[in-house]
């Protein structure tokens, strides 16, 4: 008999997008935990819930945003502040009106029942087809990493129509950037290094690049010469990789370069020289008025 | 001021608000903490977009917006963010920001609160390779002729205020709790967060050929506004003549004292002749580093 064989609905979503923008804020949630109901501040262990909002397109969720939600876990109740989200809720629809609720973050790595709980009431805030994602992000740094993950939920059903529960179904994760995201997180990550310098300025920007670039030279040089010499073996798939970006050059005739480079050069110089002229007028007109 | 200390949460949230709404302008409130010298911005959140319309409906969206801007601040309280306005962001394209407006805005929240800032935020520059996030502040002696709302000549010459002087900018320090360093690390480690590229961008004419169209644009505003100060000079001139004239030959009794022609608001051409000369300053740096790029270019061809 078909029907009492276990039943395991897969959901409509098989991949989950995630912008930095999001680990940023739950961070920051869980930095501001502050204190608990009792005036104590709160331990590592007490984790922090919020709500994750964005689109699903094609299958594909892109969560874009994030609301910290206030909740107490006591031994056997849970309070997840609904005032409080709808209220959230609302005024994040003001400045984004088509993010509709994807599901929840939570700090910590552990799925139990309280999780299942408030995964209940995220399933019902989304509607009778919803089915919310859950976000974790290991505060504790457990084996020293953040551990990001996300989970949706599958109905166990031992009888068709007959719901025994849901399991935690583990989602693919992709964190996805945009470029300005990626410059500003690169700048952060500099500003981390030299912290109390401020920000580097676009010269600083390209000589890093450029030494970037010169050390990925010089190791794909040193590969291939350790290649050549009949150390290792010689691997195709890096061979044609390299073929690739070998071939992605263009080619170009010295004179032609030539004459691009000194056109480039030539216009630059004419605008500099214009824009100084501008000032100097400016400061002319400045000192005339005193002047006058 | 010594400088203003942004979280990095702070940025990726004004990059993300500007994103989603480009090509439009976006404005939000600043939040933090001000902090004996240095200001820290820890948070932020967007303004509801302003509607531009006229009479009751805007009067209505105004009031909305401060609705909506207090129960954010409430909701933000409860979870324990900072609270307190520190000031606002925008975003803007090609430097073109200091205008009336602007100004206006500015000097209203640094009356409120003496140490508030705006920070500037330029998707198209950042887009190229290096976060462009600038933060201002309207200097003391601007202030202060803000106040009189007295923008003649006279008043101007008598402040000594010149068009460099509008405003300071303000350094940036970046900061971020050891979680989000973290973050950062793994992120770094990851290689999905690669802009190299973007900085050995050759293509100079589509940013420089805009960057002059605008400083095109601003000067003959500033022309327009030239224009307008000789024409007034030359009335007042006309006035006085004829005013000679008739006292010349006037009968005894008569009283005909002119009216004073108002002098025009020598603001306008202040603002411009300081948007003129950031339009230069912004076309020196990115020649400066192109020619640098440049340079580049032919080493690397000639080896």
């Amino acid at each position: 008999m078909e029907d009492s064989s276990l039943y395991i609905r897969s959901g409509s979503v098989y991949q989950c997008k995630v912008q930095p923008l999001v680990i940023f804020n739950i961070l920051d949630h869980f930095t501001r935990r502050g204190v608990d109901a009792e005036g104590e501040t709160s331990s590592a262990d007490t984790r922090v819930i919020g709500t994750l909002l964005g689109y699903i397109n094609d299958g594909v969720l892109e969560i874009k945003n994030s609301f910290p939600v206030p909740h107490t876990e006591g031994e056997e109740q849970l309070g997840v502040d609904m005032l409080f989200h709808k209220d959230m809720l609302k005024l994040h629809h003001q400045i984004a009106p088509k993010e509709v609720i994807l599901g929840w973050y939570s700090t910590g790595s552990e799925l139990n029942e309280t999780s299942a709980l408030i995964h209940n009431f995220y399933s019902k805030e989304m509607g009778p087809n919803g089915s919310p994602v859950h976000l974790t992000v290991d505060t504790n740094l457990t084996n020293f990493q953040l551990s990001i993950k996300a989970y949706t939920n599958t109905t166990v059903s031992l009888f068709e129509g007959k719901e025994a529960g849901f399991q935690f179904l583990p989602l693919p994760l992709e964190l996805e950037s945009f470029i300005e995201d990626r410059v500003a997180v690169d700048a952060l990550n500099k500003g981390k290094l030299n912290a109390g310098n401020g920000m580097l300025s676009e010269l600083d920007n390209l000589e890093i690049s450029v030494n970037k670039v010169h050390e990925l030279l010089e190791s794909v040089i040193g590969y291939v010469n350790t290649v050549l010499e009949g150390k290792i073996a010689a691997d195709s798939s890096v061979g044609r990789f390299l073929s690739d970006a070998l071939s992605a050059l263009p080619k170009l005739d010295p004179s032609a370069l030539e004459k691009m480079f000194t056109n480039s050069l030539q216009d630059l110089l004419l605008v500099v020289y214009l824009a100084n002229l501008t000032r100097t007028q400016l400061a002319l007109a400045e000192k005339l008025q005193k002047v006058a | 001021m010594a400088g203003v200390t942004v979280e990095g949460l702070v940025i990726i949230k004004i990059i993300k608000h500007c994103r989603e709404n480009r090509p439009q302008l976006v404005f939000g409130e600043l939040l933090g903490l001000d902090f004996e010298d240095s200001l820290e911005v820890t948070n932020c959140f967007p303004h509801l977009s302003k509607i531009e319309e006229e009479g009751e409906d805007q009067e209505k969206a105004t009031n909305e917006a401060a609705e909506y801007a207090h129960k954010m601040m409430r909701c933000l309280q409860e979870v324990n963010v900072d609270h307190n306005a520190v000031g606002w962001y925008s975003s803007n394209y090609m430097g073109k920001f200091f205008n009336e407006n602007t100004i206006e805005t500015q000097f209203n929240y640094q009356k409120r609160l003496p140490s508030s800032v705006v920070l500037v935020y330029d998707p198209v520059k950042t887009s190229q390779g290096s976060l462009a996030l600038k933060a201002y502040r309207l200097t003391d002696r601007f202030m202060d002729l803000y106040k009189t709302q007295q923008f003649s000549k006279e008043s101007l010459s008598k402040s000594g205020i010149s068009f460099d002087a509008i405003y300071n900018e303000v350094p940036i320090k970046i900061h971020n709790s050891l979680l989000v360093n973290a973050f950062l690390s793994e992120l770094e480690q990851s290689g999905t967060n690669e802009c190299d590229l973007e900085r050995f961008d050759l293509q100079t004419n589509p940013y420089l050929e805009k960057t002059l169209e605008c400083l095109i644009d601003t000067l003959d505003e500033l022309n327009a506004e030239q224009a307008k100060f000789q024409f007034w000079q030359k009335s007042v001139q006309r006035q006085a003549l004829q005013q000679t004239k008739w006292q010349q030959n006037r009968k005894e009794g008569e009283d005909n004292t002119p009216k004073a022609i108002p002098e025009p608001s020598r603001l306008d051409s202040l603002v411009y002749t300081n948007q003129v000369d950031s339009y230069c300053q912004q076309i020196k740096q990115f020649s400066g580093n192109n020619f640098a790029k440049l340079w580049l270019v032919s080493g690397v061809s000639e080896n």
